[in-house]
């Protein structure tokens, strides 16, 4: 049903690398590949999830859909504008209908500026705004976000890190963007006040039509708020499609631990834990094969050799695993 | 005709809010001198100085008033070498005859103008290459921290001195002199506290948005430092003034001017303590004192508004209170008594406290007496218990 609309965000064969300082003089450059090869399409309204664990590119990845990142090779399309094609006066104009959430909301407010000096700092870089039209935007934004305009002249430290949180979304929201990154925007903050910014946002993108990009390592918010998810490990695509069908039927076997590890308040429902075996291999010198490699515990003897294909299993379900044909031969004989 | 008219309210209407922000700013600027004024107020030592401070920048600014003789004007220049008088509060000059007590008032205006301009050139220089070499990083951090390092290690005074004999002993050169050498320190403390606010989260988010690098320092960078610097300026301030007098002292300040440390350097060649002058001694040495203490409180009292672990009663006041409140009303009561005292109780209560903690840490406080003490008297008491027995 997606296939007939425009892609909001599309991003072909996107790949990026950072160079890492040499340990002796003359050595040959090496690069750490954080994002290898990624293809995804955001569609407009939806909430996309980004899935995987610390360090496998999601945030580099987050970048490059708002084209913060330059990319090694790949294209990124906002709008059928390619963004990785555009001077940087047409990509600040792309960019105010972008925005983004901070996972720390302690680090992301200035500390000296006062919750109107926050909110209206958007209004002001992009300029056009009297000081009565900013007052008045930033205590209705206020009050969208369930805080009182009257809060306007005070400073962060007087808020509570939920209280923070809100702040920093009404800083994303004043320009009206159509798209936003949330970057962990619920990890750093007590467990009782998540579900709280959870449904802010969810509130908001019905009122405001937003499309998110939401990262996160916690799946059990990606199964309640995304409509899409796209499971990273290691800079690459594992898994990828809608959140329906990916959760009643993880394939990838890092898909499949991953949901083991979500934590279940159903005492008297025991699953299976999978248990993954060894450590990240280092970024510099990936293994050769598939990037699970090493870790997997359904390994075969092919994965060594060459890198799986993405492939469609289903609509809207696509699968980076040697496996899965496999399975399939083996469920139908 | 109307589109030249047109044209000229437009120029004049950018000029209009150009002007409107040059205000602002000032304003802002004056705002945060007056708040840090209020901050410095509060606290003890920072009212010390800023007293002071007041009384000399009166001295200085109001000079021609208060000084009963103008010493730059010769036909004011009395009988040599007098003593103190009501008509020469401090005497008169061996060499020249001119009232001492005026050219202290005098003085204070070169010490302190070259004080303060030298602290304000090396707060603006260090925090321009700090800034840029934090912020902008690169090339531009490698050249800066490469002639930052260079400089550090050359040392100052003697080369002020080889410079001044060179550029002749104006007070342009010896401003510029100590402007270039004493910005690296400074350079140094801001770059690393910009690279800290540089990865923030809110100057990404202002990024993102498409604000220019001169917006995010001057709205979010500089903000940030701008306590550092004036902590900063009040410290060099002193530091200069002190290198001034010194540099006078040598017969390498400015020959025409009046300063406290010219006035040293006179007394001295002329022999005041040998007719026993010792005023003339004592009143420049007093001045310099005053100014360089007073900049000192200031920067110090701003260090410890700044740094939340220099604020005040934090270790030393804190476990005082604790032993005289707790601990030593009860070792007192428990020697009169006679009764048993336990050994750990000294190290006990002082571990109770994250503060006495680290005194011990540290080795400022040793329980070592107050454990003889009680391991005197167990013993004693035992002594006791076996002559009983």
């Amino acid at each position: 049903m997606r296939k007939n609309e425009k892609p909001l965000i599309k991003l072909e064969n996107v790949s990026v690398s950072f160079p890492v300082k040499n340990d002796f003089p003359f050595q040959k450059k090496r690069y750490v590949r954080a994002v290898t090869d990624v293809s995804m399409e955001i569609y407009p309204g939806e909430t996309f999830g980004l899935v995987g664990e610390s360090g496998c590119g999601k945030s580099t990845l987050a970048n490059t859909t708002l084209g913060i990142q330059k990319v090694d090779s790949g294209k990124i399309f906002f709008e059928d504008q390619e963004l990785t094609a555009m001077d940087k006066k047409q990509l600040k104009a792309a960019r105010r209908s972008m925005q983004m959430i901070f996972q720390d909301p302690f680090s992301s407010l200035n500390p000296r500026f006062s919750v109107y000096e926050i909110i209206s700092e958007p209004l002001r870089i992009v300029g056009g705004y009297t000081r009565e039209q900013m007052r008045e935007l930033v205590g209705n934004m206020l009050q969208e976000v369930g805080l009182s305009a009257g809060d306007m002249d005070r400073f962060p430290s007087d808020f509570s890190g939920g209280q923070k949180q809100r702040i920093g979304i009404a800083r994303a929201l004043i320009l009206k963007p159509k798209y936003l990154v949330c970057d962990e925007p619920v990890s750093a903050l007590d467990v009782s006040v998540h579900a709280q910014i959870l449904n802010l946002l969810m509130d908001l993108q019905d009122k405001y039509h937003i499309t998110y990009l939401f990262i996160s390592h916690n799946l059990a918010v990606v199964k309640r708020i995304c409509s899409r998810v796209l499971v990273m490990y290691f800079g690459k695509v594992m898994e990828y499609g809608d959140v329906d069908k990916i959760f009643a039927n993880p394939v990838h076997p890092y898909t499949q631990a991953l949901m083991s590890a979500i934590f279940d308040t159903d005492i008297d429902h025991k699953h299976e834990r999978v248990r993954l075996k060894g450590e990240v291999p280092s970024p510099i010198n990936p293994p050769i094969g598939c990037r699970f490699c090493g870790r997997c515990p359904q390994e075969l003897d092919r994965c060594k050799e060459g890198d799986p294909p993405l492939l469609e299993i289903e609509e809207d379900h696509y699968v980076a695993c040697f496996r899965h044909g496999i399975v399939e031969a083996e469920t139908d004989g | 005709m109307k589109t030249i008219q047109g044209q000229d309210q437009e120029f004049a209407t950018k000029i209009l809010s150009v002007l409107k922000k040059i205000g602002i700013t000032c304003l802002r600027i004056l705002e945060g001198i007056w708040s840090f004024i209020k901050k410095l107020w509060k606290h003890k030592q920072g009212r010390v100085g800023l007293i002071i401070v007041a009384l000399l920048v009166f001295c200085a600014v109001f000079a021609p008033i208060i000084a009963p003789y103008n010493p730059y004007d010769v036909t004011q220049r009395a009988e040599k070498g007098l003593s103190p008088s009501w008509d020469h509060l401090l005497g008169t000059s061996i060499t020249t005859g001119q009232d001492i007590f005026s050219m202290l008032i005098y003085g204070a205006r070169s010490s302190l103008s070259i004080g303060l301009i030298t602290g304000l050139v090396i707060a603006v220089l260090g925090s321009l290459l700090g800034i840029a070499a934090g912020y902008i990083g690169g090339w531009v951090d490698t050249i800066i921290m490469r002639i930052v390092d260079i400089l550090l290690v050359i040392p100052t005074l003697p080369l002020v001195i080889v410079m001044t004999n060179v550029l002749g002993t104006s007070y342009a050169v010896i401003v510029l002199v100590f402007a270039a050498f004493g910005w690296t320190g400074l350079a140094r403390v801001i770059r690393s506290q910009v690279m800290l606010i540089k990865n923030a989260n809110y100057v990404k988010a202002a990024e993102l948005i498409g604000a220019s690098k001169w917006y995010i320092m001057w709205r979010h960078i500089l903000p940030a430092v701008s306590n550092l610097l004036i902590m900063s300026t009040a410290l060099t301030s002193a530091g200069i003034m002190v290198a001034e007098a010194g540099l006078s002292f040598l017969g390498l300040g400015n020959p025409e001017a009046v300063s406290w440390g010219k006035m040293l350097a006179d007394a001295q060649s002329s022999g005041a303590m040998l007719f026993g002058h010792w005023w003339s001694i004592l009143a420049p040495g007093i001045g310099i004192f005053l100014a360089v203490f007073s900049f000192m409180r200031i920067g110090l009292a701003m260090e410890e508004i700044l740094n939340p672990r220099m604020r005040k009663g934090s270790s030393m006041v804190k476990v005082f209170k604790h032993l005289n409140n707790k601990y030593l009303e009860e070792v007192f009561a428990s020697m009169d008594d006679g009764s048993k005292l336990k050994g750990e109780y000294a190290t006990c209560s002082i571990n109770e406290t994250p503060e006495g903690r680290e005194m011990l840490a540290c080795g400022e406080y040793a329980p070592s007496e107050e454990v003889a003490v009680t391991a005197n008297g167990e013993e004693s008491k035992r002594k006791e218990d076996d002559e009983s027995a």
